[in-house]
């Protein structure tokens, strides 16, 4: 008996510090909405820009879903992006795993497949899995790092 | 069972009992104290050799005391030869060596003695028995505490791990969310993050790019505010326009990224 109560402590003794580090870990909040306006500008042979915005919703039951609009200037032509991703979103400490499901072009996007799959976002393509990092700032917004660099910025 | 005769089969001392008896006379009974008993039965189980001071606290700690352990080792081992006398042995049993234990006396000759064995008994039965009977309890003491120690140690650094794993799952400062004061660039304010140098190849390629490319916000207008952010290659340059300081809420930052088509050098 006295040996059991004694095999039991050093158990809890050992699992303890890990429980302790699991449990009172704090949590990155996630934000219901996210508003993330950006600009890419691209010098060279192939220069233009694009100037775009993606607002994104994070429903608590991990599934949520992403607009992007915006324009896309490519050699003198301008294209108009719109369109509407359904996803489902996962978060583990700092990390967030976004997997793309269905993505709807609506009727006034004029981006060219072959050119979307090269200069759109990542959580406008469809069937992708998206990862990053996402840190709040002070007031409540978010900062979104992609491998280690901040590149997003989020408004809630 | 455990008896001994002393003095050339003269003098019984039954260890379970806690009795001297004359063997010619085993109605004349001598009674020691548990502990007088035990501190003889150990020095007969160490057959002649020194039983240190250490070993003989053992046991003295049973049975707790505010006299000093020097003090009632002299009268238990004065009272043992006294009980032995009464019992009629020619002699004393045990000799103290101050400061360093007790032995057997030489005249003593102890010997095993059972019922249903003979008295005088092989060496070899000495031997495999007796060794068991004095060294047993001394070892597993120190085993207990060499265990101890090694449980307590694993479970320190058992506890240390975890506490680094938590300083390394949950980092309380995060890149690009904290900025220091630049400089002025034209009309802009410019803020770099704080693990940034102000000469580093980052921070200059990032001025380099906003003189060059002129970059506006949404609306159009110049940004009042640049924010410099960590960039790991020449790739890119990671930045945010803002008309607002970043702190404030309704800022209206935004992220600025540049590729220029340039590769790192080999």
């Amino acid at each position: 008996m006295h040996k059991a109560v004694l095999g039991m402590a050093i158990c809890v003794l050992f699992i303890l510090p890990w429980a302790l580090v699991l449990l009172v870990r704090p949590a990155e909040p996630v934000p219901e909405w996210c508003y993330v306006p950006y600009r890419i500008d691209h010098s060279g042979t192939s220069s233009g820009s694009i100037n775009a915005a993606v607002r994104n919703r994070f429903k608590a039951d991990g599934s949520g879903s992403s607009i992007m609009m915006g324009t896309i200037i490519l050699r003198d032509k301008h294209y108009r992006v719109h369109r509407v991703s359904s996803m489902s979103w996962y978060r583990q400490g700092d990390f967030m795993r976004i997997n793309t499901h269905q993505v709807h072009v609506m009727a006034d996007d004029t981006v060219p497949a072959t050119l979307a799959a090269q200069v759109l976002f990542t959580s406008a393509r469809e069937a992708n899995i998206d990862y990053y990092q996402m840190y709040q700032l002070p007031n409540g917004d978010q900062i979104i790092n992609y491998s280690g660099m901040p590149r997003l910025y989020c408004h809630t | 069972m455990a008896r001994f005769v002393l003095f050339a089969k003269s003098l019984c001392f039954d260890a379970d009992q806690q009795v001297f008896y004359p063997l010619n006379s085993p109605a004349h009974r001598i009674a020691l104290t548990p502990l007088q008993s035990a501190v003889l039965r150990r020095v007969l189980n160490a057959q002649g050799k020194l039983v240190r001071n250490q070993a003989l606290h053992v046991l003295f700690q049973r049975e707790p005391s505010e006299i000093s352990f020097a003090e009632r080792l002299t009268t238990t081992i004065v009272d043992i030869n006294h009980l032995a006398l009464l019992a009629h042995a020619p002699g004393a049993l045990i000799h103290q060596v101050p400061l360093i234990g007790c032995v057997l006396a030489e005249q003593v000759d102890a010997v095993p003695y059972s019922d249903s064995a003979p008295i005088a008994l092989s060496p070899e039965t000495l031997n495999t028995v007796q060794p068991n009977l004095r060294e047993q309890p001394v070892v597993i003491r120190k085993k207990n505490w060499l265990l101890r120690g090694l449980l307590a140690g694993i479970l320190l650094l058992n506890g240390v791990i975890a506490w680094v794993a938590c300083q390394e799952l949950a980092p309380s400062g995060h890149e690009g969310t904290h900025y220091k004061a630049y400089g002025q660039e034209a009309r802009t304010q410019v803020f770099i993050a704080e693990s940034l140098m102000p000469n580093s190849f980052a921070v200059q390629d990032a001025l380099r790019r906003f003189r060059n490319l002129k970059p506006h916000l949404a609306d159009g207008s110049s940004p009042s505010l640049l924010y410099i952010n960590r960039s790991r290659t020449r790739v890119f340059t990671s930045t945010f326009l803002c008309a607002k300081p970043m702190a404030q809420k309704n800022n209206e930052c935004m992220s600025w990224m540049v590729s220029a088509q340039e590769l790192p050098d080999a």
